[in-house]
């Protein structure tokens, strides 16, 4: 059975590292972008399940970046997660506004995180390109 | 040989025969001639002497002339004679031509002679004799189309001649033809009789079947300007006729009579046709009354040119003190009216006075003579002030160079040339900034030159000047500009950039492009903002360096102008810079960002919302309120969440510029902030996007722990403005508020009755120097409807920016007392009497006195009455309204009347008395009432004039006044009228005793309800509506059975009035009445009944009462089933909100559902009961939650009932 791909995106190399670890080791494949525009070309070569996305950063931020995965046919089923250092009623707004599907609050708790990634792929809400091929 | 001879002999003999003829006629024609000039010599010795004797034997004299001289002769002497002295040869002469058959002659050749000159000769001679008999003839070739026009003019000179008055109806009849050649002649001809002429023009005005002689009876009788016609003028002021209405106008205008002084008013005040109005104008101003100034000044807003044209010449003719209104003029719409203006104020020699204050060294005259030298200089009268160009006095010159860039006229340009060289600067700087304003090619040149000028002061004139030109005009002159913009002066560079920057192309693109780089700060910054504005796409990146540049001017410079050039890669370059942003540049690059539109904005918010830091987060905050857009009130809404009180207030800020339901909604959650700051700019929100809606809440807002934010409840009320916003902040205790604030919040509310106290207020010099202080700090709107509202005309932005808005009372006062005295705009006026009315000032009861009884329009006229009626104590408003009570108007006349009723004596009140005839209800209404007042304790002058009136309807009007007063003295005259015949007398009668309120006037009604007529019987029970006695229910029980349907309709009506235990039982009664009418209005009566056992009683009724009674409860207790509703939610006694539940569970369960369910939560279970009771028979979907809930009731009955009912509809 293929496992559900996760793309983390972060310019904090710790921060991602520490991400990339805690979602490996509860199951999933990962890969990983370092700036929105990264983070896109990666969707366009191979699609992720999730996207796990910081706010802040150079260049191309996470709500553009979402905007654009979401403008795009190809990529606008993929579900979006943005994580930020400040989460307030309108970042929430605006997140939703992009179209991801939640804004978290750094630091995360990474069990939470994990839990909530596993509800949303098991809840078939994310559509997996794994599905293509025969996954659940 | 011999016929050669002979032939020769022949020819001489014929010449010589000849030449004997020849000189034999010439010899006889002289000795012909002689003898005639002997004969007329001899004929005018004898007539000479006969002249001398006064023509004494004349007829004898030429009996024997004729048959001495030649008759040609003597008529060619008598003739001299005529015309020497033809009014002394009188009768005498016209003997002699009778007697030599010449008269006869004339006569005949008139009319019939080949030659005209023999015509024409007849008709001067006929004249010459005056003899009436020629008139027919004379009549006649005047009118003949065919005839010589010499001979028509010697006949129309003739009939000149006849001043004989017997011929003059003729004349006059003849007027009736139209000829175009002959009428005028003729009306010339009737003129030269002068007052002899008036009476037969008049009959022909007044009896004339034709029109156009009656036109012309009254054009010749202008000219004759006997005051005898005016009367009969006036009375055709009325005439169908529009050009007769014309005629008669301008003859008044001839006579100059001052009684046509009303009637010409009369008729510009309503005549329909502007051309009769404008005669009426010019002939007021012949008149000569200045009493007719203001109608004229009015008239000067009249829509039609030329009765503003006409109204200026009547003006001018009364030459009035106040040339305002010709000034006025200046700037109307017309050039023609204008011009006229103008000419009439140079021929009142205001001109001069102009120009003498012109050089006054006072400010305000100054400005005043300049502002009326422009007006005329653009009324065509240029040259008129450009001849003081050259005038010695250097102020003239200067303030005459400076005034003729206003007016206009480029063919000025040259003389303002001439003056560069002037020997003044002053004089220099006013031509070439006049120059500017004419933009003429012929200056470009000359001001070019002075941008290298040494005097800096040269320089900016001539800089200032040339930028207002037309950007064709200056690329004539782009060589010379060039080269400067490259000179080594900065100040040079920096004035040629400025002028380059108004010459399109993309040469000068360029140039402006290599000045982002300049080392002078003015030049980079000027180039900044003009790529911006001429939008040169190719700078982008120039000025994307620039928002790094040391200098804050130049960052903002080039923000602005990046966001005006727009782009993406303009955008990016902004939206990059926001963290490094001043408030200017912000807000400069919100705007931008902003004007892109919502769509547009929205990916640009994923760029500032996804930072932390303020100054970004502020820049989405400004953006979104920039946009205006509703959509962008949501996010706003959330952002007033922020945990940094700046970015809520900002959003509160934002959101104060967005008008919609999300954003009043976010505004009212600001409210709560614990942040004075973010509530305070929340209620500043409300105040601009508000409406009345926000009143209740805003008002709570006065009630804010934090003074300020109150103040800024106050001036958010009165922006939304109107009354109930006035009547708000007058409500608030003066100590909650600060008292320079609560002026401007009044003054804001617009409400006329509103603008009294700010105006009051302002006298206080302390506080009016708060008030301005605090204006200082308001936005620009809230400072020109302040000062828009305090004024009778609103200000613009520009006047309230320019200083135009002082707060010195008496000068508000001044400019409303002249507005409503001068000026032409009815709005005006209308504002200036309600704001005067409602100052209560004693300055200005005379202004509104005078408008009161003067001004034309009707609604002035009321507020006028309304506003003297505020000012009981003036004697002199007093004097105004009781003169106003016989207004044309009648809601002027009725609201003068009801002011008067508080203060006019018995003995002023006769006007009052006569409006009682009036065909209008509401007049005659207010007519009573007012008496009533005026004559509380006079009752008697009421009885007098009672006594005195014989129609039935003044005595119903007086019954009605009796009892407004209500005084028992008038208990026998009312008791007698209860005995009239006339049954409506016997009706008021009842209604008149009921106000007296003493034992014997009931007991007198009560007898009366046994009255034959119905309607007195109803009159009656109506009257005793709201009564208390007992014996009064006694006998209102014996009505129960009275035959009429309507009489014991009325019974129900009156006993639902009683509180009375007796009167339920009497209504009971009559909720059995056969007729359903009456039985369902007793059940009505029942519900009303103020009597507590009512509602009880109604509830035993109604299932028993027929159906049809029912359906007439349901469709009449809509208003009190409001009352038993609030009972059932908020009476204090338990037993009264069950009883509410049950009589509208009685009534209409179903359209009481609701109300029933709120009595579900009631803590009195019999209440809950009676209302679970109630629902059990209503719609399941309905009343099912509602009930499923009472399922867990703590009382066992209630649960039970819940439980029934359930079942039962389930």
């Amino acid at each position: 059975m293929s496992r559900y791909r996760i793309l983390i995106v972060d310019d904090e190399p710790d921060l991602l590292a520490a991400l990339v670890r805690s979602v490996k080791s509860a199951g999933f494949d990962v890969s990983t972008a370092r700036d929105g525009e990264s983070a896109i070309i990666e969707v366009a070569k191979r699609a992720p399940d999730l996207i796990l996305s910081d706010v802040i950063m150079p260049g191309v931020n996470g709500f553009q970046a979402t905007r654009r995965l979401k403008e795009n046919p190809e990529s606008a089923h993929i579900p979006v997660i943005l994580m930020s250092g400040k989460v307030g009623p309108a970042d929430s707004f605006w997140a939703e506004e992009v179209g991801a599907i939640a804004l978290l609050k750094k630091p995360l708790d990474t069990r939470d995180l994990v839990q909530r990634i596993e509800d949303l792929l098991k809840s078939g809400r994310a559509t997996s390109t794994s599905d293509d091929e025969g996954n659940p | 040989m011999t016929f050669i001879y002979s032939t020769v002999v022949v020819l001489l003999g014929i010449s010589v025969l000849a030449t004997l003829i020849v000189v034999g006629r010439g010899a006889l024609r002289r000795a012909l001639s002689r003898k005639l000039l002997k004969q007329a010599a001899e004929v005018r010795g004898l007539l000479t002497g006969l002249r001398e004797r006064n023509y004494k034997g004349i007829d004898k004299l030429l009996f024997d002339m004729r048959d001495s001289y030649d008759l040609t002769v003597i008529e060619d002497e008598l003739r001299g004679l005529l015309g020497s002295d033809a009014d002394e040869t009188g009768d005498a002469m016209r003997k002699a031509f009778d007697l030599l058959g010449l008269t006869e002659r004339y006569l005949k050749q008139l009319r019939s002679a080949n030659a005209w000159q023999t015509r024409a000769r007849s008709a001067t001679a006929l004249g010459q004799l005056a003899d009436t008999r020629a008139v027919p003839g004379l009549l006649d070739a005047m009118r003949d189309t065919r005839e010589d026009s010499d001979v028509k003019l010697a006949a129309a000179e003739a009939l000149g001649h006849i001043r004989d008055p017997s011929i003059l109806p003729e004349l006059c009849a003849q007027l009736g033809n139209v000829d175009e050649w002959a009428s005028p002649r003729l009306a010339k001809v009737i003129a030269g009789f002068g007052e002899a002429a008036t009476m037969p023009l008049l009959d022909s005005l007044d009896a004339a079947p034709n029109l156009n002689a009656r036109i012309w009876s009254a054009q010749v009788l202008g000219k004759i300007r006997d005051r005898r016609a005016t009367n009969a003028l006036v009375k055709r002021l009325n005439d169908r006729s529009e050009q007769m209405r014309i005629s008669v106008a301008n003859a008044l205008g001839d006579i100059a009579d001052n009684r046509a002084f009303r009637p010409l008013i009369e008729i510009i005040l309503r005549d329909p046709v502007a051309a009769v109005r404008s005669q009426a104008a010019t002939s007021l101003g012949r008149i000569g009354d200045e009493g007719a100034l203001p109608l004229l000044v009015n008239s000067l807003g009249d829509p039609e040119y030329w009765m503003r044209f006409r109204a200026l010449e009547a003006i001018e003719a009364l030459a009035p003190k106040d040339r305002s209104p010709i000034e006025n003029a200046l700037s109307d719409s017309n050039p023609e009216v204008r011009r006229r203006a103008a000419l009439a104020l140079e021929r009142l020699g205001a001109l001069e006075d102009a120009f003498v204050d012109l050089v006054s060294p006072e400010p305000d005259k100054e400005l005043a003579a300049r502002t009326r030298l422009i007006a005329v200089g653009r009324a065509g009268l240029s040259e008129r002030l450009a001849r003081h160009l050259d005038a010695d006095d250097v102020f003239m010159r200067e303030r005459i160079a400076s005034l003729l860039g206003p007016v206009g006229d480029a063919g000025h340009s040259i003389d303002l040339l001439r003056r560069l060289d002037d020997t003044s600067e002053e004089v220099r700087f006013a031509a070439i900034e006049s120059l500017g304003d004419l933009g003429s090619a012929v200056a470009c040149a000359p001001l070019i030159a002075l941008l290298s000028h040494s005097d800096s002061m040269h320089r900016t004139q001539a800089v200032a000047a040339l930028v207002r030109f037309p950007s064709d005009v200056l690329s004539g002159e782009l060589a010379s500009l060039i080269t400067l913009h490259g000179s080594e002066s900065d100040e040079e560079r920096f004035a040629a950039t400025q002028v380059l920057g108004m010459v399109a192309g993309p040469k000068v693109d360029l140039l402006l492009r290599g000045s982002l780089k300049d080392r002078y700060i003015e030049v980079r910054a000027f180039a900044a903002k003009t790529l911006g504005s001429r939008g040169v796409a190719e700078a982008t990146d120039e000025l994307g360096l620039c928002l790094g540049d040391p200098e804050d001017r130049i960052r903002t410079a080039a923000a602005a102008a990046l966001g005006a050039i727009g782009g993406e890669r303009a955008i990016g370059l902004l939206l990059a810079a926001m963290p490094q942003t001043s408030g200017e540049q912000r807000d400069s690059i919100c705007g931008t960002l902003a004007a892109l539109g919502y769509d547009s904005v929205r990916p640009l918010l994923d760029v500032l919302m996804a930072s932390t830091d303020v100054k970004t987060r502020l820049g989405a905050i400004w953006t979104l309120g920039k946009t205006g857009d509703a959509r962008a009130a949501k996010l706003l809404r959330l952002m007033l969440h922020e945990e940094d009180t700046l970015l809520r207030s900002s959003a509160a800020g934002a959101l104060g510029k967005i008008r919609c339901e999300d954003s009043l909604l976010g505004l009212a959650t600001g409210l709560e902030d614990p942040s004075p700051f973010v509530r305070s700019a929340s209620v500043n929100g409300l105040g601009k996007v508000g409406s009345s809606a926000q009143f209740e809440t805003l008002a709570g807002v006065l009630g804010d722990p934090d003074q300020f934010v109150r103040n800024r409840a106050a001036i958010a009320i009165g922006r939304l403005g109107g009354d109930l916003a006035h009547e708000l902040i007058i409500d608030v205790d003066k100590g909650v508020l600060d008292p320079a604030l609560r002026v401007i919040a009044l003054g804001l509310t617009g409400s006329a009755r509103g603008i009294g106290e700010p105006l009051q207020a302002m006298k206080d010099p302390i506080l009016r120097h708060q008030v301005s202080g605090a204006l200082e700090k308001e936005e620009e709107a809230v400072r020109v409807v302040f000062f828009s509202n305090l004024r009778p005309k609103p200000l613009s932005s520009q006047e309230v920016i320019q200083g135009e808005s002082g707060l010195e009372p008496d000068a508000l006062l001044e400019q409303f007392l002249d507005a409503l005295r001068n000026n032409q705009e009815t709005a005006t006026r209308r504002r200036a009497a309600a704001a005067l009315g409602s100052m209560r000032d004693a300055s200005s009861v005379e202004a509104l006195a005078l408008a009161l009884a003067r001004d034309p329009d009707a609604e002035v006229r009321q507020l006028c009455a309304q506003g003297l009626g505020n000012q009981s104590d003036n004697i002199q408003a007093k004097g105004a309204l009781l003169r106003a009570v016989v207004d044309p108007q009648p809601e002027v006349r009725m609201l003068a009347i009801e002011a008067v009723g508080g203060l006019a004596t018995p003995l002023e009140s006769k006007a009052i008395f006569e409006s009682l005839r009036s065909a209008n209800h509401d007049l005659v209404s207010a007519s009573e009432k007012s008496l009533a007042r005026i004559f509380s304790g006079h009752v008697e002058g009421i009885h007098d004039w009672m006594m005195g009136q014989e129609s039935s309807q003044m005595q119903a009007c007086g019954l009605r006044i009796l009892r407004g007063i209500g005084d028992a003295r008038s208990l026998g005259l009312i008791q007698a009228l209860l005995r009239s015949n006339d049954p409506e007398l016997r009706v008021e009668s009842a209604r008149a005793l009921a106000a007296l309120e003493v034992p014997d006037a009931i007991r007198a009604m009560l007898d009366a309800l046994g009255d034959p007529k119905e309607i007195v019987r109803v009159g009656i029970l109506k009257a005793l509506e709201g009564t208390t006695r007992a014996d009064v229910i006694q006998k209102l029980q014996e009505s129960c059975f009275d035959p009429s349907v309507a009489v014991r309709k009325q019974l129900t009506s009156t006993l639902a009035t009683l509180d009375s235990a007796q009167a339920v039982e009497i209504l009971v009664t009559l909720a059995d009445d056969t007729d359903s009418s009456i039985a369902g209005g007793a059940l009505l009566g029942l519900l009303r009944n103020p009597d507590r056992e009512g509602q009880h009683r109604l509830l035993k009724c109604l299932p028993t009462a027929s159906s049809e009674a029912k359906k007439i409860l349901r469709r009449d207790c809509l208003d009190v089933m409001e009352q038993v509703a609030e009972q059932t939610r908020s009476a204090l006694d338990a037993d009264m909100r069950r009883r509410g539940v049950e009589v509208m569970a009685a009534i209409d369960p179903t359209r009481y559902a609701t109300t029933i369910a709120e009595a579900l939560r009631d803590p009195d279970a019999t209440v809950r009961l009676a209302a679970t009771v109630g629902l059990s028979d209503q719609d399941p979907e309905r009343v099912g939650d509602w009930l499923r809930a009472l399922l867990d009731d703590p009382v066992g009955e209630v649960r039970d009932a819940a439980k029934r009912a359930l079942f039962r509809i389930l």
